[in-house]
């Protein structure tokens, strides 16, 4: 299944490991690091815990947040 | 006219009212032919045989036979022919046309609407024949009492008002075309591919509707929040807290917001300013049917389908306007005197209507939308009788929100007194109305906090009791209601204010949303994806708009109804195209979605015995009969199983029993109250004759 989405088995979009909304949710996560990174000088793992943790962040942000903690791709 | 007309209504109950109002005596002889009611009211000489339809007698159907797309060929044919539901009609179609034999002229006292100008009109060309179009006549009236109907039968233009009957045909048509191509092709999608049968439908509406609740969904499922920093403070004056809000509303950066905290915390400040000022607030304008729904689900929580049934019994009761309007005027051929009148003669308006009839001259409070068929809801000055309670609030909330039209502007006094606090700028503010004008008339739905402040001054020094940097986050924005939903149906112009009500309902009918707030099903979002990766026209808003613009403008006249119906065509025959060519493609990702929900549903609950399997709804396929076991039977580790009630519709409530820990299901039956229950036949609490196992 390689060009399943490798957290929810949707079609993956373009390049990415990603479907399109974990991808959408992968890119929200990059955009809002940097609000982040200016508000808490915090670091990217520190961010993804954070953000996994938050009940404000939506399923798929958390999901890809915590896949990329689990598997250390930080 | 002469000897006896044929006055066709829409439904019985308006039937009644119309033949009181218009015969002399004001008691119309009444009879009853195979449950159909009808009337025979006496006017000027003339016997007026008022009859009813039940809605639609006629509906759009295809021409010639089999079940697959794409169909352009339609024909109007009698409803019962179209839907079995709908098998009613038949008698009411045999005993209109029996009554109007001999019968020299005709009227159309439908809602005064495109729907009951349509349907007025099928009855008179498809029961009574293309001549009685010609001399047919249209009561228009807005209210259902007595003195509106006579002047709408004194008042009536002397044919039918084709230009919105040709605007009905067509929308009829367009819907038709779009929904039985749409929903064959994706139905068809999945059978042809897998074998499986599932009616599935999309329509004109529906399709970019479902498409806003999925955008929405997946926009607070990808959220991310951010953080960021409030300055949260309190000050005390004469033993009471007061907030004070610094002067930015937001601080992005934590460094900054420990800052001002460590900068102000422990001083004090001091009002370096302070201004007053009044601010009129205007009233409200009447409602539309929208801002009836919304303020309904607002107050009460009432759906737009349940608000809309409760202000159209009213309307039959003649206690209020016609309610599918999307004005907000009132426009002076209202008698606004002898409505408030009415309303004095109930105790709990008799003080307010009195106030707004003592004032010199009654002016509403009009509001930008208008409706050339209606104004916008007012109470008719009737008195009710015995109103049930949902009816009663609908009421109540119409009767105040007229009056309140009618009120004066309300009048608040703000007050901004600026704090320093070590060189930070703090507001503390206060609000109070010193005018009630139109709030009087609404109080009971105004939910404002007044803030009243203690008399100040500049230069006074006041404390700072509690003062800290509260992290906050942003949030996702929220899921749709029935309410907000409708309304952004309304800011998009899609739909109709008689068919958005329907459209949300038929989403939730075919399972594609559920709840409220409203989230979109599993099944949903493939319809959506799935359309919008193949066929993303049936998706679009602007189409959908597009065709709306189309209908209104052969109310006009600036187009023909079958220019629009042709363009629709044309607009379907590319999308069907393109659609055919992916079937499968489509089928295969629908249907996994479907075998998935329906693996979903068979879940009845946890198995309390082994802890790792799932208890599920299974059919044995000898004896078709159902029982209910544990998943882990198919791997020789667990044999759990339990009887199942054979009859009715079983639900997973996802509650467990108390005691046995067995899965409660729920049991839906034709005719009788959904019950509850343990499905453990031996359960203990079962033995013991308690009810309640959950």
């Amino acid at each position: 299944m390689q060009d399943r989405c490798t957290l929810c088995g949707r079609r993956r979009k373009g390049g990415s490991k990603y479907c399109l909304y974990h991808q959408r949710a992968y890119e929200n996560l990059k955009r809002a690091f940097e609000r982040w990174r200016q508000a808490l000088d915090i670091s990217w793992v520190e961010f993804l815990k954070e953000v996994a943790g938050n009940p404000e962040t939506g399923e798929w942000a958390r999901e890809v947040a915590e896949r990329l903690t689990e598997r250390g791709l930080l | 006219m002469t000897g006896r007309t044929l006055v066709v209504c829409e439904k019985p109950t308006a039937a009644r009212r119309i033949a009181q109002a218009l015969d002399e005596e004001g008691s119309p002889e009444g009879y009853r032919e195979q449950g159909v009611p009808y009337f025979i009211a006496r006017r000027r000489g003339v016997d007026l045989i008022v009859v009813s339809a039940l809605g639609h007698l006629f509906t759009v159907a295809q021409r010639g036979g089999g079940w697959t797309y794409p169909v352009f060929d339609l024909k109007w044919v009698p409803a019962y022919e179209a839907d079995r539901s709908a098998a009613r009609t038949r008698v009411f179609i045999k005993v209109i046309e029996r009554l109007s034999r001999g019968v020299e002229g005709y009227v159309s006292a439908c809602d005064y609407d495109m729907e009951g100008s349509l349907i007025a009109y099928t009855i008179l060309h498809y029961i009574c024949g293309e001549e009685s179009l010609r001399k047919a006549r249209r009561m228009r009236y807005s209210t259902l009492t007595d003195r509106d109907l006579v002047r709408a039968w004194e008042t009536m233009p002397p044919s039918l008002d084709f230009p919105l009957i040709e605007a009905g045909r067509a929308r009829h048509e367009v819907d038709w075309l779009f929904g039985i191509n749409l929903s064959r092709a994706l139905t068809l999608s999945v059978k042809n591919a897998t074998g499986y049968y599932k009616t599935l439908s999309i329509g004109r509406v529906q399709g970019p509707t479902l498409n806003f609740i999925k955008e929405r969904e997946v926009e607070i499922r990808t959220f991310v929040p951010v953080p960021f920093w409030v300055i949260e403070a309190e000050t005390e004056i004469d033993g009471k807290r007061y907030p004070l809000e610094y002067k930015r509303r937001r601080i992005e950066t934590e460094r900054e917001a420990l800052e001002i905290e460590a900068a102000c915390r422990g001083r004090e400040g001091v009002i370096t300013s302070i201004q007053s000022k009044r601010r009129s607030q205007a009233p409200p304008p009447p409602f539309s049917l929208g801002d009836l729904q919304r303020e309904a689900y607002r107050q009460f929580r009432y759906s737009p389908r349940t608000t809309l049934r409760a202000a159209e019994s009213l309307y039959l009761e003649a206690l209020i306007s016609y309610p599918r309007t999307s004005s907000q005027r009132l426009p002076p051929s209202i008698n606004l005197v002898e409505v408030l009148r009415g309303l004095r003669r109930r105790r709990a308006y008799a003080d307010l209507a009195e106030r707004l009839l003592s004032k010199p001259r009654l002016r509403p409070r009009q509001g930008r939308k208008d409706d050339p068929a209606h104004p916008a809801i007012h109470p008719t000055g009737n008195l009710p009788g015995k109103l049930s309670k949902m009816q009663s609030r609908i009421y109540d909330l119409i009767c105040r929100r007229f009056m309140a039209a009618l009120g004066d502007p309300a009048v608040r006094r703000n007050v901004d007194a600026e704090v320093d606090v070590n060189g930070h700028l703090f507001h503390l503010k206060g609000s109070q109305v010193v005018e009630q004008g139109w709030r009087l008339f609404y109080a009971p739905y105004i939910r404002e906090e007044e803030v009243v402040l203690p008399a100040l001054r500049e230069g006074q020094v006041l404390p700072v009791v509690s003062l800290d940097a509260a992290r906050r986050y942003t949030k996702p924005p929220p899921h749709f209601n029935p309410s907000s939903l409708l309304k952004l149906m309304e800011d998009e112009g899609i739909g109709t204010k008689a068919t958005r009500t329907d459209i949300i309902d038929t989403l939730f009918k075919r399972g594609y949303v559920e709840g409220n707030p409203v989230r979109i099903t599993d099944l949903g979002f493939t319809i959506v994806e799935t359309l919008g990766r193949y066929c993303p026209d049936i998706l679009s808003v602007e189409m959908t708009r597009r065709l709306e613009r189309d209908l209104e403008e052969i109310q006009t006249g600036e187009t023909q109804a079958d220019a629009v119906v042709r363009e629709a065509v044309e607009a379907l025959k590319p999308i069907l195209a393109e659609f055919k060519t992916k079937e499968r493609l489509i089928g295969v990702e629908i249907n996994e979605t479907l075998r998935a929900e329906k693996l979903r549903a068979n879940v009845l609950g946890p198995c309390p015995v082994c802890k790792t399997g799932e208890i599920r709804l299974i059919r044995n396929k000898q004896t078709g009969k159902r029982f209910a076991g544990c998943s882990n039977y198919f791997n020789g580790s667990c044999d759990t199983s339990y009887p199942l009630p054979q009859r009715g519709r079983i639900q997973a409530t996802g509650k467990s029993c108390r005691e046995c820990g067995a899965p409660i299901i729920r049991v839906i039956r034709r005719g009788r109250r959904p019950w509850e229950l343990c499905i453990n036949f031996d359960c203990p609490l079962k033995r013991r004759g308690e009810k309640r196992a959950g």
